[in-house]
């Protein structure tokens, strides 16, 4: 019976070698742009959330929108794009238990600004990843480093991250048709002027954006 | 073409593959008798040539089961036992009509073997009469039969106090004052009620022989079903066209206009008087998912404390996230130690049930449950059973709530039509399942399909099925709020009793079986009669019943 298991697991693992959990969409050509609109496509494309990793706080969830543009090149991209998060999720009812909490007010809008102002060549890099069940295996990636500014509520901090990549395409074709960027980093929530006492320490940030070729979006 | 070797190779190496063992028989099989179960005591009708049923009640300090319902005349049955009427009695109305139900072009709509189907009766009918029926500890006889003059109005909710005092509320009908003289109580400035089914609400405080009215109040404003509930204080928490707070000699303490009105989807928590009300948000591109699930949270004076799930369609929808089947909160509970317990619905497994409620990107460790999974299924009707603790508002317990094809291992809908809990925290429901409901061993169904209305008990964190069975014919009345049956725990002499009420009809095709609802140890062991009687299920879940 164990000889049978160990059959099981090792056809398992070959299986999952063999890579076909993940769809691998080639990288874009030199060359083809792809654009953070305000109103293409109609469904939101970027999030970001605020979470204190000591989980005394709650985070907080706010989706946004972008206005400019990535020139993909692997070795020289050029981008310049700004993007607004002004849907703030939960944000009726006490506040205070939340990490942007002392800032939020009822009926009064509040809104996250992103301003990458550089974008470096994308890397394939191998990191160590987390499971689901906090096992560390390592995983190779797409990276780009990216810099620029973090908005919130009138504070600007200058942030410096290396951002994944991922293009994203339909599922019928192996063409690209977004890139997907997921950056995270920490911030001091003092340097943010956050006073609440749970606030004033490193804060994660996870901001996910997405950029679009100019066509069309996909219909569902 | 490697995909297809890998499962021939896992079906000969690995026992669970193999195409006997679906998740039907797994899941029977591992509930077929856990030693957590609880025990049937008694499943009995009550009634005769009327219609009634029951709808709630409780167990009185020295173990007196009190079970609570509506008659909709023109007579109430009563196993030969006295019947004793509160108040003075009024004419007894004509036996109620049959409303055939009717689709959206108005045509009438009918069961497989072309028989009309009608219009559940439902608690606030003109002819809604309350009544109570009070049995013996062992459940083998009854001890009192008393019913409200006709016509006066009907019993939605009830609580037991430690004195065996038993207080009652409903909708207060036509001849509500032969009852008694009430208190006229001033309505909240309650503004707009959504679809309120009742004018008038009473509460009442009857003595433990259910066979005086002590004190009787009457608010005069639209109102869902109320319901009554006994706070750790010993107070009264009373949900009717608003909350208040009674003393047990009723004195009016406290009362909050709850906007919107209350219902089956607002629950006060017992602990500190906050409460909460689920929903759903509809969201528009239609990348999102349509449905989205809300649970907010207010405090005793109504400000607004917490926004839980009801995260941004949009939000949602993201490609780093996609949890994109629709989900609603359909029903909202506080059992006795302060927690939420919530159903809500979902069209599939891809949902943000299974996150915790502030915090959409993490998922909920303790949503382990009884292990039930999705997968395989395609669009159908899943249940999420969760409890969420309300200090920091985890999730505390809970589990997906599924039937399961035999020959097919695959999913297959359910849904839960009432919530409650038992005073040792397991959480009870009852509902409707298509085939595949899994049954405990103890389940009450014979060789009748698992499919159909059925009761259940969990575990207080939800992983293990306490006991569940489908119940033929039952669950056809709308015992309070839409909810067809009633739920009530008690604990008296160390005998922890889970009570379900509900109104059965004489059989039901079950998949081409046709069963009446399932008796044991039971007063009265047939249909009397009549388009509906009262059925009472106890089961014992002391911890020295099995």
């Amino acid at each position: 019976m164990a000889g049978r298991i160990g059959v099981a697991v090792l056809l398992v693992a070959l299986a999952s070698a063999g890579g076909s959990a993940e769809r691998k969409i080639p990288l874009p050509q030199a060359g083809q742009e792809f654009v953070f609109s305000p109103e293409v496509p109609k469904h939101m494309t970027c999030n970001i959330d605020f979470r204190d990793p000591t989980d005394r706080l709650w985070p907080n969830f706010i989706g946004g929108r972008g206005t400019g543009r990535i020139v993909f090149d692997a070795a020289a991209p050029k981008g310049e794009f700004v993007i607004v998060f002004d849907r703030l999720n939960q944000k009726n009812g006490d506040q205070r238990r939340r990490v942007l909490g002392e800032w939020i007010e009822p009926d009064r809008p509040f809104v996250v600004t992103l301003s990458v102002t550089s974008v470096g060549a994308f890397k394939e890099e191998t990191i160590e990843e987390t499971d689901g069940k906090g096992k560390g295996r390592p995983r190779t990636v797409l990276l780009a480093p990216m810099s620029g500014t973090l908005e919130v509520a009138g504070r600007k901090l200058p942030f410096e991250v290396k951002a994944q990549v991922r293009p994203s395409g339909p599922k019928d074709a192996d063409k690209v048709e977004s890139l997907c960027f997921d950056l995270r980093w920490t911030i001091q929530g003092k340097d943010l002027g956050l006073k609440a006492p749970d606030a004033t320490g490193t804060l994660e940030v996870y901001a996910g954006l997405q950029a679009f070729v100019p066509q069309a979006p996909r219909k569902k | 073409m490697r995909c297809g070797v890998l499962a021939v190779l896992l079906l000969l190496v690995h026992p669970a593959a193999l195409p006997a063992a679906t998740r039907f028989e797994q899941f029977t099989e591992r509930f077929k008798s856990n030693p957590d179960q609880v025990s049937v005591v008694a499943a009995t009708f009550f009634g005769g040539a009327g219609t009634e049923w029951f709808s709630t009640g409780g167990v009185q300090p020295d173990g007196t089961i009190v079970a609570a319902g509506v008659s909709l005349g023109p007579v109430l049955a009563s196993n030969g036992v006295p019947v004793k009427v509160l108040g003075q009695d009024a004419p007894a109305p004509a036996a109620p009509e049959r409303i055939v139900r009717k689709n959206k072009k108005g045509e009438p709509e009918l069961n497989k073997d072309g028989t009309p189907r009608y219009d559940p009766f439902r608690w606030s009918h003109e002819n809604a009469t309350g009544f109570i029926v009070r049995y013996a500890p062992d459940l083998k006889s009854i001890v009192s039969i008393s019913r409200f003059p006709w016509c006066a109005g009907s019993i939605t909710g009830a609580a037991i106090d430690g004195e065996g005092h038993i207080y009652v509320t409903g909708s207060a009908g036509k001849t509500f004052g032969s009852l008694g003289k009430a208190e006229e109580l001033k309505a909240g400035d309650a503004g707009e009620v959504k679809d309120p089914a009742c004018l008038q609400t009473y509460l009442a405080k009857l003595s433990p022989d259910a066979s005086q009215v002590l004190w009787l109040k009457r608010i005069q404003a639209p109102s869902c079903a109320p319901d009554v509930r006994i706070a750790k204080d010993g107070n009264l928490s009373f949900q009717g066209p608003d909350l208040r707070t009674f003393g047990p000699d009723g004195t009016p303490l406290n009362l909050t206009v709850v906007p919107g009105g209350l219902g089956n989807r607002v629950a006060v928590n017992p602990l500190d008087g906050t409460y909460a009300r689920g929903g759903e948000h509809h969201w528009p591109t239609g990348r999102e998912p349509w449905r989205c699930p809300t649970l907010n949270v207010y405090r005793p004076d109504g400000t607004w404390l917490y926004e839980l799930y009801n995260w941004d369609g949009h939000y949602v929808g993201l490609d780093n996230l996609r949890l994109v089947s629709d989900s609603a909160v359909r029903a909202v509970r506080y059992d006795d130690q302060g927690n939420l317990i919530i159903y809500a619905w979902s069209d599939g497994g891809n949902s943000v049930m299974y996150r915790e409620p502030n915090d959409v990107r993490r998922e909920a460790k303790a949503f382990k449950g009884l292990g039930m999974s999705a997968w395989g299924a395609g669009v159908l009707s899943c249940a999420y059973v969760i409890k969420i603790e309300t200090k920091n508002f985890k999730v505390a317990g809970g589990t997906l709530w599924l039937a399961y094809l035999k020959e097919k291992d695959k999913p297959n809908s359910i849904w839960i039509d009432a919530l409650g809990f038992a005073d040792d925290g397991s959480v009870c429901f009852a509902g409707r399942s298509a085939w595949g409901l899994i049954q405990t061993g103890q389940h009450l169904n014979g060789d009748g399909e698992p499919a159909g209305p059925y009761v259940a008990v969990l575990s207080p964190d939800c992983s293990s099925l306490r006991f569940s069975s489908a119940i033929a014919a039952c669950g056809k009345t709308d015992v309070a709020n839409g909810e067809t049956w009633g739920i009530a725990g008690g604990t008296a002499k160390d005998r922890r009793r889970i009570l379900f009420f509900t109104g059965a009809e004489e059989k039901e095709n079950v998949y081409d079986k046709v069963r009446s609802a399932p008796t044991l140890n039971a007063v009265q062991g047939t249909f009397g009669g009549g388009p509906t009687d009262a059925y009472l299920l106890v089961l014992d879940g002391s911890p020295t019943a099995k």
